[in-house]
Parts: C-alpha cells; structure tokens; sequence
C-alpha cells in the first residue's frame, strides 16, 4: 500500500538515476508532481520535480520543516540536511 | 578542555536535547499576550520535568529560574517574574536547556508575539538565518572562524551588530563547555573543528549597536543603547560530513 505523502515527508527515491536517495518534500505543483531538496545537491532554491508515484516514504515528518514551507517561512538547506542525516544513514 | 563526544554518547545526547526541541515547541504554540514570563517558566519547569529531566538553568550559578526570557531590548538572561507581562508588539526570546542521562540540551527561540513591526520581524528572521549561515557547509575539516565569521558578515550585511560580550559555547556532560563560539572573527582562522564536537551556536543580534550591559540583578544583559535584539540558538554535533543539529 502507497503511504501518503505530504509536505515536510521524508521520502525516498524509487526510480530514475537517484534511486534510494534521500529527500523531503518542499511542495506539490497542480499536476500532482513532488518537489523534493536534500539540502546538498537538491537544494531549496531548485529542487527536483519527481513523480509521487516513484517516491517511497519513510512514513516520518518532519513537522517543523513542513508547517514552515506551508506557513511561507524561511528554511534553509543546511536545516534540511541535518534533518535527513539519519535517514541517508541508514 | 574541549570533551569530543563519541557516537555513543551524542546519541545519549539526543534525548535531553529533543526535549529542549520540545519543551520551545510547546511554548511557540502558548506564549502569547497577556502571560507572564513567570507562567512561561512554570510551563517550562514542568514540562522538562513531566519528561524525567531537569531544566539546567535553575540553579546554575545562583539563577533563580528554569527559563531565561528576555524581551526586546534584553539581549539573554531576563529573570521571568510574575509582574512581566508579556505585551503585543514584543519579542520574547526564550532560551533553555535540559539535562537528563548526564547531558545537557540547549537551544533558544525569539518569538514574536502577535503583530510586531517590520524591523523586529527581519531582526528575528536575521537572527534565524545567521544561524543556518553559520553552519552551511561546515564540517570537521571546518575552523570556528568560518562559524563566527560567517555570522558576523552575515549580519552586519544586513545592517545589524553581532554582540560581543556573549559567546555561544560548548556543551555535553556541562551545559558550558569550551571552546566558546562567538558570533564574529575571520573566516578560515581559529580553532579547527573536531569530529564529534558539540558546540551551542546562538547568534546574539541588536538592532542597533553591539554594546550591552548587564543589569544590577547580575543576569539580565540589555543592549546600551536600547534597540531591540534578537537571538536564536541550536546544539549542534560537527561530523566529519556535516553538521547535525540535535534541537531541531
């Protein structure tokens, strides 16, 4: 069963060159595409635009990350690479 | 001594500093117009409590309460009391720490509470992405300067002054540990940095000049010439790849 994703999700990739990357979700556009960052070399400012159906969630939040993207705040890459930092561990 | 922490013991770390996280969360979503500082440290003692630790600050050094609260023109270490009220328009920094298992957590929050003008707003908002500009990029390889010097450049760009009467500091089995961190110097000197150093970054940022004083209460610091400032701080680990911040 697909988990549903939402902004602030941890996901990772399933398809395409970036297979079992790590990302989280900055935002969705109207056609239904995730746009995903890690901070490093998907950073905020251009993050990669991927179908939903190739992402994989951790099924983990980050919730201060995501109410911060919905609320139009500031967040910054290296926010966002600390966040993910256990997940690309693994 | 700088103590280097093992994996072992920053993952030890992480419960008191994930309390810190939680315990500013809880306050983000109740600090408003109206409650006294008193009421926020109460919330604050028993929260920390309510999770098995205990709130570093109280006692330390003779400070009489859990919680620093510090509004507009207090830069650290405002004594809460029950005859502040906090008041629309202001920002209140709320710094704290935790200690539980034998570590210590800290972070602090500027928060702004209800509308407040637009100078405070990118005062606060300065303070947050000095921060984030401060770690972009370091790792062990890194020296303190390029976090200190980073801040600063950052700030002053935006016409701010970084205070330099405070530091931010190390942090593990004590809540201050060395090395201090300023929030100025030169990129590319200082300290180098260690795989598994933790360190508390708080950039400490006026409105108006740099220069502060500290009042006859022997805490609480405000800024000379009265502006307003703001302060945001995190614990974070420095690893050979990058830096983890535990209290987000």
């Amino acid at each position: 069963m697909q988990k549903e994703v939402f902004v602030g999700s941890i996901v990772y990739s399933k398809a395409g060159r970036d297979v079992g990357k790590c990302y989280i979700i900055v935002r969705f556009d109207d056609k239904g595409y995730a746009y995903v960052a890690n901070g490093t070399d998907k950073k905020l400012a251009a993050p990669k635009r991927k179908n939903v159906k190739h992402l994989e969630s951790s099924g983990d939040v980050n919730e201060t990350i995501g109410e911060k993207l919905l609320a139009d705040k500031q967040v910054f890459d290296s926010e966002i690479k600390s966040a993910l930092r256990a997940y690309s561990d693994k | 001594m700088i103590f280097i922490k093992t994996p072992e013991e920053v993952n030890v770390m992480r419960k008191a500093n994930l309390i810190v996280r939680d315990t500013l969360l809880m306050v983000r979503d109740r600090i408003k117009a109206g409650v006294t500082t008193a009421e926020v440290d109460r919330w604050v003692k028993e929260y920390i409590e309510s999770k098995g630790a205990q709130p570093s600050c109280l006692g330390y050094g003779g400070y009489p309460a859990s919680t620093c609260i510090s509004i507009d023109d207090v830069v650290v270490h405002g004594i809460p009391s029950p005859k502040k009220y906090i008041e629309e328009g202001q920002i209140v920094g709320v710094d704290l720490c935790a200690y539980i298992d034998g570590y210590h957590g800290d972070s602090a929050r500027t928060f702004m509470i209800g509308k407040v003008s637009e100078e405070k707003k990118r005062l606060v908002e300065t303070a947050e992405a000095a921060f984030f500009e401060g770690i972009e990029g370091i790792t062990s390889a890194s020296r303190l300067g390029d976090i200190s010097g980073r801040i600063q450049a950052f700030v002053e760009a935006r016409g701010y002054s970084v205070v330099r009467a405070l530091t931010g500091h190390g942090i593990g089995r004590e809540m201050h540990e060395d090395p201090a961190v300023p929030n100025y110097g030169v990129v590319g000197r200082g300290l180098r940095l260690h795989h598994g150093m933790t360190i508390a970054v708080e950039p400490m940022i006026n409105l108006g000049k740099y220069d502060v004083y500290t009042e006859r209460d022997g805490w609480t610091v405000r800024t000379k010439d009265h502006s307003p400032s703001a302060h945001y701080e995190n614990t974070v680990v420095v690893w050979d790849d990058g830096v983890e911040i535990l209290t987000m």
